[in-house]
């Protein structure tokens, strides 16, 4: 039975129920407001993650070991050719691996998530990452190393000495781009979760 | 532990904007409000584990939320601060005639006393006066006769 007929409707009553409901509609829109607003901020800030992740940079590491077989000439053919084809052959493999575990951040799926949701779909994210990052930067610091000791191999003469220096630091180069890589990218997922922390829920 | 959590925030989330009202009718500014509700919502959580679904899952709800908003006033009145009747505050930050009317709710609402601001809150919410009376402690005939005096009350403050 509703509550209303038991007490007899006066004009400061009905009043009172036209300033509640208002009361509770402004909070209501407040809050879808917060929400919207949030949900901009993080929208934008996992784009910039979805750049980090880009396939696009993969490309640029291409750069190197073009240059480097076609200035290296004077070096025996085997010795370009193995260049070649392991480079190749690493590229691939970053291409196709890139495609095959890049975690797509989709948007529009996930801001159709309640907050709730999206926190937990971000903080998984964040623990994928550190799986990501395992396999797929290690994969990128053994291929500079090698491009490095490679160019360096054929530069004096196909020395083994020179090419294991040079592998060593390419490998602590790559190392330093993926781990700065991974830390800026750790650090969106930190910076988003404490944006939606932020929200009372 | 998550899956609590996550059951924990959506039963709640279904009365966030209920719990703010609530602490708006019983706080003077907005850091009040925002300390009121955060308190609101570590009770509630402190409670929920034993929580067995005995009652209304809205009926705690609401018992915690005004539980603790009544304290509050309890404290602040032993004290020695006086709720203004007059507000001071625009949470809404607006001066259109819907935040006035808001303003002008907050001014009936504030000048009843614990109780009777306790039961109109439940009233406007739509309760019956059976579960009413269950969370606030009184019976159903106590009810109907506060809400009456509510009314004669509010209609003095009219003229």
């Amino acid at each position: 039975m509703c509550n209303k007929d038991e007490l007899k409707m006066t004009a400061e009553l009905e009043q009172l129920h036209r300033e509640y409901a208002e009361l509770k509609s402004m909070l209501d829109k407040q809050e879808i407001a917060n929400e919207q607003s949030l949900k901009a901020s993080v929208r934008k800030k996992m784009g910039s993650l979805k750049r980090l992740y880009g396939k696009k940079w993969i490309h640029l590491a291409l750069i190197p070991f073009v240059a480097a077989t076609f200035y290296y000439t004077h070096v025996s053919l085997g010795m370009r050719l193995s260049f070649v084809i392991v480079s190749i052959a690493f590229y691939l493999g970053l291409v196709i691996w890139n495609f095959v575990s890049t975690p797509e951040v989709d948007m529009d799926a996930m801001l159709d998530l309640s907050i709730q949701d999206f926190v937990q779909e971000v903080k998984k994210k964040k623990q994928n990452q550190f799986k990501n990052f395992r396999l797929r930067f290690g994969l990128v610091f053994i291929w500079i190393a090698y491009l490095i000791g490679e160019c360096i191999h054929a530069s004096m003469g196909e020395m083994m000495l020179p090419f294991l220096i040079g592998a060593a630091s390419g490998a602590v180069i790559g190392l330093c781009i993926a781990v700065r890589l991974h830390n800026r990218i750790i650090g969106i997922y930190e910076d988003v979760l404490a944006d939606l922390s932020n929200l009372h829920e | 532990m998550q899956q609590q959590e996550h059951d924990f925030t959506r039963t709640v989330l279904a009365y966030k904007s209920t719990i703010y009202a609530i602490c708006y009718m019983f706080s003077k500014d907005k850091a009040e409000i925002e300390d009121l509700f955060q308190e609101i919502m570590l009770r509630l959580w402190k409670g929920w584990s034993s929580f067995r679904g005995e009652a209304d899952v809205k009926t705690w709800i609401y018992r915690v939320s005004l539980n603790s908003c009544i304290n509050q006033q309890k404290k602040r009145r032993r004290a020695g601060e006086h709720v203004p009747l007059s507000v001071d505050i625009d949470p809404f930050e607006g001066t259109d005639d819907r935040a006035l009317q808001v303003k002008w709710l907050y001014g009936r609402i504030n000048r009843l006393g614990l109780l009777d601001r306790a039961i109109i809150l439940l009233w406007l919410e739509g309760l019956s006066y059976e579960e009413i009376g269950v969370i606030v402690g009184i019976s159903v005939k106590n009810v109907s006769f506060r809400l009456v005096r509510i009314r004669e009350k509010l209609k003095k403050s009219n003229d």
